[in-house]
């Protein structure tokens, strides 16, 4: 269980710029105790070049999961790195990711695939998000304990020049069901993520979320934020004092049962980075942080006011 | 705990109309147990004569829960009999305080004044008056549940509605026990729009301090928009409804579930918070009560 926190420039302009921000998440991950899989082909980062055209990869990583269910019920992650739209600015960086149970050994992943989704950067037009600032630092959560992993990507990092807002860039979560005692159980992986292949000039989005039962086989799927929710659609603090309330998400497969690793919370409530403990599974609580305009709009309501908490240990 | 189940016409053109389904109504509540006060003025059904005017009330009646809470945290309920929007049509009103003057006027953290119609049901009206309609009352001393003609009444659009529709009742600790300090009056809303997709207000009194919450549709949500049962054993999925008191806690008297998986009129039973009680499908009384707000989702209410 570990965690790493950066904050630095970005841009996505020439080679180097590429390679900065790429190698800077990938050693993020492994850092956190992601393992990299020995798969040929994956993306030198020292000799990668950026992509010039729309939504072109130029390499992937496979990571697996580290826990002892990986032995029995495997999770393979597959992200790609590249460049998307061609505006202006100072880039478009992008991001594609993908799930599965095992690979090839050749970076193409296996068994109940979950949807390829660019998760950064794919509007054009009014709707496109380009990096507009490359000298100011924005923070990057990444948290792995094993069975989960949590990336929320320079926050507040992408602007649009339509809205004149700021926010982003990506979040991404993936991560396996828990019992009701809060113990990870095999045969149910949940993915949600930010879909950058329909972002909008406002910077909230519902994510995209994916459930695999790897059992029955069958993937559930939805993009409408009816994943997590803030009953009465409170938008300031409502129990006042230090005190706040947190909402638990969830995944289907098909029982509905709540997360360990996310929880939906009002912006008003849990400034960016505060870390507080919850308890929305089993009696033990846990660590979790807030990750603000990575993930605003996730749930329902989909605005700004609300945004995710990813585990944090 | 007792519950009232029974199926007889309903009507609304003549006084003997009105005391027919006024007393009925009264008679279901006081056989499940809510205790009637004394106030003076009451309603007296052999005498009242019906409103001939859209909107008029004919009387009242006063009614209190019965627990061992009521001694420290009292909840009063007054039903105004009457006329709706239409002459010959039903009304029923809901006000919900923490204390009476004896004479009929509720005071202390008081609900605004309720009709319980949906308001486009004056282009429509009673569906028939020689067909009978089911009726639900529940009440076990510290909640009411109110379904009076299911699919009794009808609007322009074509969707079919109770004559009232309506749950009363306190918040419960997260042992499923109920806890003063507060009410919970969840209740039909202005119908219109799309036919029978009618989202419902809950409203929420902290008698504490005094402060009230509101929401429509955002006091529960199916996850993931489930549209059909989805778990191979034939197992059901229920949804908890929730109050803000204005922590956000469960209550023990209403869930929301897919009409496909239970169906109108049917219990089931469950376990929201501590024990498994009985719930009994509303169906397309509540159909679209929260989220998501569609014909495939309904409301059930204790029933036990």
């Amino acid at each position: 269980m570990t965690t790493a926190i950066y904050s630095t420039a970005w841009s996505h302009t020439t080679d180097a710029d590429f390679r900065a921000w790429g190698s800077a998440l990938s050693a993020a991950m492994q850092t956190c105790g992601l393992l990299q899989a020995t798969d040929t082909g994956q993306i030198n980062w020292v000799t990668v070049a950026r992509p010039v055209g729309n939504n072109t990869v130029a390499g992937y990583e496979i990571y697996k999961f580290t826990d002892a269910l990986q032995a029995t019920s495997p999770v393979f992650i597959k992200l790609e790195y590249g460049t998307g739209s061609t505006s202006t600015n100072f880039g478009a960086p992008a991001l594609w990711l993908t799930v599965g149970q095992g690979s090839n050994g050749a970076g193409t992943l296996t068994g109940v695939l979950t949807t390829r989704v660019q998760i950064m950067c794919n509007g054009t037009g009014q709707n496109a998000r380009v990096i507009s600032n490359n000298t100011q630092s924005f923070p990057t959560f990444v948290s792995f304990n094993g069975s989960f992993l949590g990336v929320a990507l320079k926050i507040g990092g992408l602007y649009n020049g339509y809205s004149g807002q700021t926010g982003g860039s990506t979040m991404f979560t993936v991560g396996r069901a828990v019992d009701n005692t809060g113990a990870y159980v095999g045969s149910k992986i949940m993915a949600c993520m930010q879909d950058g292949s329909n972002p909008s000039s406002v910077f909230y989005d519902v994510a995209q979320t994916f459930c695999v039962n790897t059992t029955t086989g069958v993937l559930y799927s939805q993009a409408s934020g009816y994943f997590s929710w803030v009953p009465y659609q409170m938008n300031a603090s409502a129990v006042g004092g230090a005190q706040f309330q947190v909402f638990s998400t969830y995944g289907v497969y098909p029982e509905v049962s709540p997360n360990q690793w996310l929880l939906y919370g009002l912006n008003a409530e849990l400034p960016l980075g505060v870390t507080i403990k919850a308890t929305p599974v089993g009696a033990a609580s846990h660590t979790y942080i807030m990750t603000g305009a990575a993930s605003a709009g996730w749930g329902l309501p989909s605005n700004n006011n609300y945004s995710m908490l990813m585990l944090w240990e | 705990m007792a519950t009232q189940n029974f199926s007889t016409v309903i009507a609304h053109a003549t006084d003997a109309d009105f005391r027919t389904w006024g007393l009925e109504f009264s008679t279901a509540l006081q056989a499940c147990g809510l205790a009637q006060t004394t106030d003076t003025g009451q309603i007296n059904w052999t005498t009242v004569l019906r409103p001939t005017a859209a909107n008029g009330v004919g009387g009242y009646e006063i009614y209190k829960f019965t627990d061992a809470l009521q001694a420290t945290d009292p909840i009063f309920i007054k039903l105004e009999y009457g006329t709706g929007p239409v002459a010959t049509q039903p009304g029923v009103w809901v006000t919900i305080g923490t204390a009476t003057n004896g004479a009929g006027t509720l005071s202390g953290n008081l609900s605004s004044r309720t009709a319980m119609w949906p308001y486009d049901r004056a282009a429509g009206g009673i569906r028939s008056t020689s067909t009978p309609y089911q009726s639900y009352f529940c009440f076990d001393g510290s909640y009411l549940g109110v379904i009076h003609k299911l699919e009794g009444l009808t609007a322009y659009n074509g969707g079919v509605w109770p004559n009232a529709a309506f749950m009363i009742g306190r918040p419960s600790d997260s042992s499923g026990n109920y806890i003063g300090g507060g009410y919970v009056f969840l209740k039909n809303t202005a119908a219109f729009g799309t036919p029978q997709n009618n989202p419902w207000i809950i409203f929420c009194m902290n008698t504490t301090t005094g402060v009230s919450y509101s929401t429509t549709s955002y006091f529960s949500l199916a996850p993931y928009s489930l549209s059909a049962t989805m778990i191979p054993s034939g197992d059901i999925q229920v949804f908890p409804c929730f109050a803000s008191m204005p922590l956000i806690t469960p209550v023990n008297w209403a869930i929301y579930g897919l009409i496909a998986e239970t169906s109108q009129g049917t219990t089931a039973h469950t376990a929201v918070l501590g024990a498994a009680q009985d719930y009994l499908m509303i169906g397309s009384g509540a159909m679209g009560a929260a989220l998501p707000n569609n014909t495939l989702y309904s409301l059930l209410m204790k029933f036990q």
